[in-house]
């Protein structure tokens, strides 16, 4: 079960423990002469990590998707258009939940 | 080449992401929402870039082709820094052709995007901090690799 880490909980934390969803791998004490600091910042590179797998999954599944779409939920830029009304019309679309 | 149409993939617009690496519409700051705003805006008006233009399977040093980008090159995947945290780096702009331009500026963000005709872009996904491809051995728990020591000191304190 994945619970959030604090320097003042660290000791509670055992070995390759789940820690807010990244997997803490150290094969070191987390408590005693181990610097915490060094622990806070190889749990932190971990939840990166996460997020950068999840972040390439993501984008890889959705390049599959993306020739596909309703022409209505497209923005016209065939004549010139501001940012604010680029802004307003993706506001429009996101406002309307059509898919 | 004039894109006359810009679409944003249903995912992105509608989606909850919000991490680093891929923010959805709905969770991208005012900012950057602006920044992509204006990049839709100038290219109505036909005008130039200042931001890198890459595809997104191409490594921007040796321009090989990254290997394990096989989905983003079958797919023809691009990205652009849109900034607005320009670096200041830049020497030539992208057309609004969309043509490979390495030498633009670079930026933490970037909006993802693919080339659907010669008349349409489809945006995908937007990362306020871009995705590089790191080698597997980069993904273990490396504080001092410089790509996490980066955004250590940038986002430690609200990483958790």
């Amino acid at each position: 079960m994945s619970k959030k880490f604090t320097i003042e909980n660290a000791g509670q934390f055992s070995r390759l423990e789940t820690v807010n969803g990244a997997q803490l791998r150290s094969s070191l004490p987390l408590v005693g002469s181990f610097g915490y600091q060094a622990l806070i910042d190889r749990t932190r590179v971990s939840v990166l990590d996460k997020q950068l797998k999840e972040a390439r999954a993501v984008f890889e599944d959705r390049v599959q998707t993306a020739a596909s779409g309703d022409s209505a939920l497209e923005i016209d830029i065939s004549a010139p258009i501001s940012p604010e009304e680029v802004l307003a019309r993706i506001e429009a679309m996101v406002r309307s939940k059509v898919r | 080449m004039a894109f006359s149409k810009v679409r944003l993939h249903d995912d992105f617009r509608h989606g909850g992401k919000s991490s680093l690496f891929a923010t959805d519409w709905p969770n991208i700051s005012t900012t950057d929402k602006l920044a992509i705003a204006q990049f839709v805006s100038d290219l109505s008006h036909g005008k130039d870039f200042q931001g890198v233009n890459k595809e997104s399977w191409i490594c921007r040093h040796t321009l090989a082709e990254i290997s394990n980008a096989e989905i983003y090159k079958k797919a023809g995947a691009w990205h652009y820094h849109c900034g607005p945290s320009y670096l200041g780096s830049g020497s030539v702009r992208t057309s609004s052709a969309l043509e490979r331009n390495l030498l633009g500026e670079d930026s933490c963000e970037a909006f993802h995007y693919m080339k659907i005709n010669s008349e349409t872009i489809t945006i995908f996904g937007f990362s306020k901090e871009h995705v590089p491809f790191l080698n597997q051995k980069d993904f273990v728990h490396r504080p001092d690799h410089p790509f996490y020591s980066a955004l250590l000191k940038k986002y430690s304190s609200s990483l958790f």
